[in-house]
């Protein structure tokens, strides 16, 4: 076990600075960020001086090696706008957005790992048709629209739930069901796929046999050999939560890492830009790390060597 | 299409209502400069926020009208074609792409496959859609662009479903004898690789006409999609939140349309892989 975890975290590693790569690569090719930032009286000289001060004249590899040097220390270089160090504002905004996609996660898992499984186990019933078509619309509508109706039903007709912002549980509701609508309606048909695989099993029929009651043979038999696909889609649905944040976010006026993005592409403010980008894949590259260590708990029969 | 496939397709509720729904949207996309009751980009500021089926100057406007006073139905119609055309061209090029790395990667393996498997696992460790964001705010808003940019972020699942089917074939006896039979790389893949892994990576294309829509739609909402000048249904949705306590037509109809269109694809794609591809459900 414990190789496999080294090797797997060295491989995260390998990932996670290909992706600093990209992000440099991107920030890159936005162009020279010089005009951005001097006082629109500058003469050639003056420029070129600022150039060579900031060290916009280098080699692209020498740049990216000297990024790469300071990313490793926690310098994501200054916000390009207001000249505050990238790291603090992106951090700063991090709870936000873990807030918003863990209670999604939650919300989306609490409805659809019941509903999966009641349509596995009554298949071929109503409930069981009208659940996957839920889950169905579920994943084909677009998160943002569905969040403009949620505003204009609850917030401006009924004004029941605020609409903007954060604070209490009143506040995530809105935001929390508009983002999790999508992994939702996904989860709960993997959910119901995975189940049937699982209620194939001969051994099921043996529980059935031996008289354990329904609800045993369900849950301790049938949905622990069905966790599997579910644990991987999970780790995966993150990323399209921490992803799907960033409309959503914006939607709701949600101060999270998502709107900052948003606001700083509008404003070209690109180290910002690169900063967020660059966390939320280490999120995300760290998450599926934990998942597939976590496969080894789950499942005695996956062996690593 | 073949005939088992229609007689297939017939006995499945979900794929007749999926293609109705693509059908209807295609037809009217097709069709729109016939249907459009007024071109899409007329102005007429005097006919501003008309509630839909209002009557103004002879001109029904069934959906009715924006802040510009332009006719929300013919705005839509224009919609789908963007919304269609960017779906599909993106996943033709991500697809084509997609699959060429994985026969290629899952043929040669060793340092070649490596190097390209590494690389989809860092294109993965980006959630898509902020990936697409970044790369959008470099290049600018634009048709090209916004294909180019949906296509070639989504090239990693067909390269990986296509290189473990590969993987398999590659030992199967009769391309054993095809290679022992002096048969070239190009012929191995393209004549015997090839027809064993399509039906799957078609399988994938459909879901990711799907997913490729949606993301089009909300990065078009966000300003960093098709540009401007031309309506989608995801900039139309950015325009109407302004409005959208007096005028809740503009909210409801083009996300109607996307939910529609993407739904349709969904119900075909559900079909597609049962009768193509039984193994990935």
């Amino acid at each position: 076990m414990a190789p496999f975890v080294v090797r797997r975290f060295l491989d995260s590693l390998t990932v996670l600075v290909g992706v600093s790569f990209i992000a440099f690569a991107i920030l890159f090719l936005s162009g020279d960020p010089t005009y951005l930032m001097i006082p629109e009286n500058y003469t050639r000289a003056q420029i070129t001086d600022f150039r060579h001060q900031m060290g916009f004249d280098r080699p692209w590899y020498v740049q990216y090696g000297d990024f790469l040097g300071h990313a490793v220390r926690g310098d994501f270089g200054v916000s390009l706008r207001n000249r505050i160090p990238a790291l603090p504002l992106v951090l700063e905004r991090m709870p936000a957005t873990l807030e918003l996609a863990l209670a999604a996660m939650a919300l989306s898992l609490a409805v659809a790992l019941p509903l999966g499984v009641v349509a596995a186990t009554r298949r071929g019933t109503l409930i069981d048709a009208a659940s996957m078509v839920g889950g169905l619309v579920g994943q084909s509508t677009p998160g943002f629209w569905l969040g403009l109706l949620l505003i204009l039903f609850f917030g401006v007709d009924l004004r029941w739930l605020p609409v903007s912002g954060r604070g209490g549980i009143a506040h995530l509701v809105l935001p929390g069901v508009t983002l999790a609508t999508y992994s939702m309606g996904r989860t709960a048909r993997v959910v119901r796929a995975s189940m049937l695989d699982a209620l194939g099993h001969d051994f099921i029929r043996t529980a059935h046999a031996k008289g354990l009651s329904g609800a045993a043979v369900v849950y301790r038999h049938a949905l622990r050999n069905a966790l599997m696909p579910i644990v991987t889609l999970i780790g995966l649905d993150f990323g399209v939560l921490l992803g799907g944040a960033v409309i959503t976010e914006t939607v709701f006026g949600w101060p999270g890492i998502g709107r900052l993005v948003v606001n700083a592409i509008y404003e070209k403010d690109f180290p910002i830009v690169e900063t967020a980008v660059i966390l939320i894949a280490t999120v995300f590259v760290f998450l599926n790390l934990c998942v597939d260590i976590a496969y080894g708990y789950l499942d005695p029969r996956v062996r690593y060597d | 299409m073949d005939a088992p496939a229609l007689r297939n397709l017939r006995r499945s509720p979900g794929a007749i209502v999926g293609a109705c729904l693509l059908g209807a949207v295609g037809g009217a996309s097709v069709a729109s400069p016939w249907l459009a009751p007024q071109p899409p980009a007329l102005v007429r500021v005097q006919d501003r926020l008309l509630v839909p089926l209002a009557v103004q100057d002879g001109t029904r406007h069934w959906l009715g009208t924006d802040a510009l006073g332009r006719d929300v139905l013919s705005r839509l119609l224009v919609g789908a074609r963007i919304s269609l055309f960017v779906g599909l061209t993106a996943v033709a090029i991500g697809g084509t792409v997609g699959t060429a790395i994985g026969l290629v990667s899952g043929y040669y393996g060793g340092a070649v496959d490596r190097v390209m498997m590494r690389f989809g696992d860092m294109q993965l460790a980006f959630p898509f859609i902020l990936l697409a964001l970044a790369v959008m705010a470099v290049l600018g808003p634009g048709l090209g662009n916004i294909i180019g940019v949906l296509g070639l972020t989504s090239w990693v699942t067909y390269a990986r479903v296509v290189r473990s089917e590969v993987l398999s074939v590659r030992e199967r006896e009769y391309v054993q004898s095809a290679r022992a039979a002096g048969a070239s790389v190009a012929r191995i893949l393209f004549v015997h690789a090839l027809p064993n892994v399509i039906g799957t990576a078609i399988v994938v294309a459909t879901f990711s006409v799907a997913s490729t829509i949606l993301a089009e739609a909300g990065l078009s909402f966000l300003g960093l999609g098709v540009g401007t000048a031309t309506p989608t249904w995801g900039s139309m949705l950015a325009d109407a939140r302004e409005y959208m306590t007096d005028a809740w037509w503009l909210t409801t109809f083009p996300g109607l349309g996307i939910l529609v269109t993407v739904l349709g694809v969904n119900l075909l794609g559900d079909w597609l892989r049962d009768y193509l591809d039984p193994r990935l459900r």
